[in-house]
C-alpha cells in the first residue's frame, strides 16, 4: 500500500537540461526566476513565456509533467486572480452588482497569475530533470562560501543524503507494521479521532524504535568506514562545467538583465 | 612501541590478553571478552563460531578499533588500536561489513555508496572513480550502479557493503554474521565474494557466522564461550570431534551431516566430507 511513494518527481532521462550540471542548473533557475518577478507588463509575460517553453522544449517529453504540479495551485491562483481583478481601482470593464472589474485590476491580476505560474513550471522542470541527489549536490556547492561562517554545510549535504536513503527503507519498515498490527486486529481506519490516535500508538513506536536502532548501527557502519566529519575528505564527483551550462547561466542572466534594464527604463 | 621481530611482520591482528565489558548500568557491567589471546597472520581465512553473547562481534568490533580494549592490547598491522592516532589508520586497513544490510549503506545511489570509504580517506575524484567502478564490477553489481541500494535484493545489499568495504583497498575485511538476514541464494553469493576475495587478492579475512556450511571454507575456526576462544584449528579437526561439538551449541556441515546418515546405510568415507563437492565426488566413487 505504500509502495508506490515515488520520492521527489524526478524522472530520468537524456535531455540537454538533465545533463546540465545541478549547480549551474539551480542557479540558472533561481536567475530566470528573479527575471519572471521583473519583467514588467503584459510583454514581459509573454517574454518570460517564451523563456519557460524554451526551457521547457530543451527539457524533453519529460517536462509536460510539469503540468501536474500546477494543479494543487490552480485554486490559489484562481482566487487571488478574482480578488486582484475585483479590488484594484480604475476603468471599470465589467459590473457585478456593487463590484467592478477594472482594466487596470485584470492586468495586474494576471501579471501576478502568469509570474507564479511560470515559476512553479520552472521550478518544476528542475526537479523533474535533477534527482534529488544530484540536488543535494548542487545545493552543496552553491552553499560552498557559508562554510567560511561556520555552517556545516558538506554535513548538512550527507544529513540530506542519508534522508533520502531511508525513506525508502522507513515507508517499508512502516508498511511491515501496519500489516503486522493488522493482523493482529488492530483498525486504523474506522472510529472516533481518539480512537484512531490511540490506534497510531503501536504502529510509531515500533517505527521510532526502529529507526533509532537503524541510526545507532549505520552510525557504526560509517566510523568503521572512516567517517569523521568534513576532515579530508573528498567528493568523487568533479562537477564539470560544460558548454551548456554556460549557456544556460548566460541566458538566463541575459533574460533577468533585459527585465532589470526595461524596469529600469519605465516601461 | 611494540617488539618487532621478523615473525612480527607476517602478523596482521594480534590480540594479547583482551579483556572488555560493556556497561549496562550504573553499576553493571557485562563482561564480553575475558582474555583473549589471537594471532591471525596475513591472508588467513578465520571463521568466529559460539552461541549468543559468546563475544564474537565484540571480538569483530575490536579489530577495527570500534571498540578499545579495557585491559591488554590489540595490534593491527604493527599498530595499537588504543592510541588514538592510529584509529583512522586502522579502521581504513580493517574493512567491516555487518549483519544488516539495510542499515550499513549510506548513500541514495550505488556508486555513491561504494564512494563514501574513499571520499573519507580523501582520495582524488579520479581514484575514487577508478575503484568505484573496479569494485561493482568484481562484486558484480556493475548494472546496478545507478539504482538506489533499496531496489536491491538482500544479497546484493550485502554485496554492496563489501564492495564499499574493499573501497578503501584494506588488507582485511571482517564480517559480522553477513549472511543471516539474507535468503540462501543471496548467502551462496556472498560467500562465493568473499571467498574470491580471500584466494585471489589474498585478502585477510575474519567471518563470524553460525552457519557450518560457512566455517567449512575456512582455514582455521575459532569457537568463543563466555568471552573466551575455547578451541582454535581447521575446520576439518573442530568437526572431527563427533559428538563433543554438541555441547558448544554447533552442528555438522550439512553434507556431512549427509555422510554420516549415508554410513548407516552402507556407505564409508576415507575421511568426512564437509562441502558438498566433496560428499558428491566420493559418493561418485562408490555409485556405479
Amino acid at each position: 500500500m505504500l509502495g508506490n511513494i515515488t520520492l521527489g518527481q524526478y524522472i530520468a532521462g537524456e535531455s540537454p537540461v538533465h545533463k546540465l550540471n545541478p549547480s549551474c542548473k539551480i542557479i540558472a533557475v533561481m536567475i530566470t526566476s528573479g527575471g519572471i518577478l521583473l519583467q514588467p507588463g503584459i510583454q514581459g509575460l509573454l517574454i518570460s513565456g517564451g523563456v519557460v517553453l524554451l526551457a521547457m522544449m530543451f527539457a524533453g517529453k519529460a517536462s509536460f509533467y510539469a503540468f501536474r504540479g500546477l494543479k494543487p495551485l490552480l485554486f490559489l491562483v484562481g482566487f487571488s486572480f478574482l480578488f486582484q481583478a475585483f479590488s484594484i481601482p480604475g476603468e471599470p470593464v465589467l459590473t457585478l452588482g456593487k463590484f467592478d472589474i477594472t482594466k487596470q485590476g485584470l492586468e495586474k491580476a494576471s501579471l501576478m497569475a502568469g509570474r507564479l505560474l511560470y515559476i512553479v513550471l520552472l521550478a518544476s522542470v528542475l526537479t523533474i530533470t535533477t534527482s534529488p541527489i544530484a540536488l543535494t549536490h548542487g545545493l552543496e556547492k552553491i552553499l560552498q562560501p557559508f562554510k567560511k561562517i561556520g555552517i556545516p554545510v558538506r554535513e548538512l549535504a550527507v544529513m540530506m543524503t542519508i534522508a533520502l536513503r531511508f525513506i525508502p527503507t522507513l515507508i517499508n519498515e512502516a508498511d511491515t507494521i501496519i500489516k503486522a498490527q493488522r493482523s493482529r486486529g488492530s483498525d486504523l481506519t474506522s472510529g472516533g479521532f481518539t480512537k484512531r490516535m490511540k490506534a497510531l500508538i503501536p504502529f510509531i513506536v515500533p517505527l521510532l524504535a526502529g529507526s533509532l536502532r537503524r541510526a545507532e548501527e549505520l552510525a557504526m557502519a560509517m566510523e568503521a568506514r572512516c567517517y569523521r566529519g568534513d576532515i579530508k575528505r573528498t567528493t568523487m564527483y568533479r562537477m564539470t562545467v560544460g558548454r551548456g551550462d554556460v549557456l544556460a547561466v548566460l541566458l538566463s542572466s541575459i533574460f533577468a538583465i533585459e527585465a532589470v534594464i526595461l524596469r529600469l527604463a519605465g516601461w | 612501541m611494540s617488539p618487532s621481530n621478523a615473525d612480527n611482520k607476517d602478523v596482521l591482528i594480534s590480540f594479547e590478553d583482551v579483556h572488555y565489558s560493556y556497561r549496562v548500568g550504573p553499576n553493571e557491567q557485562v563482561k564480553a571478552l575475558n582474555g583473549v589471546n589471537l594471532k591471525i597472520r596475513r591472508g588467513q581465512f578465520v571463521a568466529v563460531v559460539g552461541g549468543n553473547g559468546s563475544g564474537k562481534s565484540t571480538l569483530a568490533k575490536h579489530i577495527n578499533a570500534l571498540l578499545i580494549p579495557d585491559r591488554g592490547r590489540v595490534v593491527i598491522d604493527c599498530l595499537d588500536t588504543s592510541c588514538e592516532q592510529n584509529i583512522w589508520e586502522i579502521r581504513s586497513r580493517v574493512g567491516m561489513v555487518f549483519q544488516n544490510p539495510d542499515n550499513q549503506l549510506v548513500a541514495a545511489v550505488c556508486e555513491e555508496d561504494v564512494a563514501f570509504g574513499p571520499e573519507n580517506l580523501g582520495l582524488n575524484p579520479e581514484e575514487i572513480r577508478r575503484r568505484v567502478n573496479y569494485y561493482l564490477d568484481l562484486l558484480n553489481l556493475a548494472e546496478y550502479k545507478d539504482q538506489p541500494p533499496h531496489v536491491l535484493s538482500g544479497g546484493q545489499k550485502q554485496r554492496l557493503a563489501i564492495a564499499g568495504a574493499l573501497a578503501m583497498e584494506p588488507q582485511c575485511l571482517v564480517l559480522d554474521e553477513p549472511t543471516s538476514m539474507i535468503d540462501p541464494a543471496g548467502r551462496a553469493g556472498v560467500m562465493e565474494a568473499v571467498i574470491k576475495l580471500n584466494r585471489r587478492m589474498n585478502i585477510t579475512i575474519v567471518l563470524i557466522t553460525h552457519l557450518m556450511d560457512e566455517v567449512v571454507h575456512a582455514d582455521r575456526v575459532l569457537l568463543m564461550d563466555k568471552g573466551k576462544i575455547i578451541i582454535d584449528e581447521p575446520p576439518r579437526e573442530l568437526f572431527s570431534r563427533g559428538r563433543e561439538i554438541d555441547k558448544y551449541g554447533l552442528v555438522l556441515p550439512g553434507a556431512a551431516r549427509m555422510a554420516e546418515k549415508l554410513q548407516l546405510r552402507g556407505f564409508s568415507f576415507a575421511s568426512l566430507p564437509l562441502k558438498t563437492a566433496e560428499l558428491v565426488e566420493s559418493l561418485c566413487g562408490q555409485l556405479k
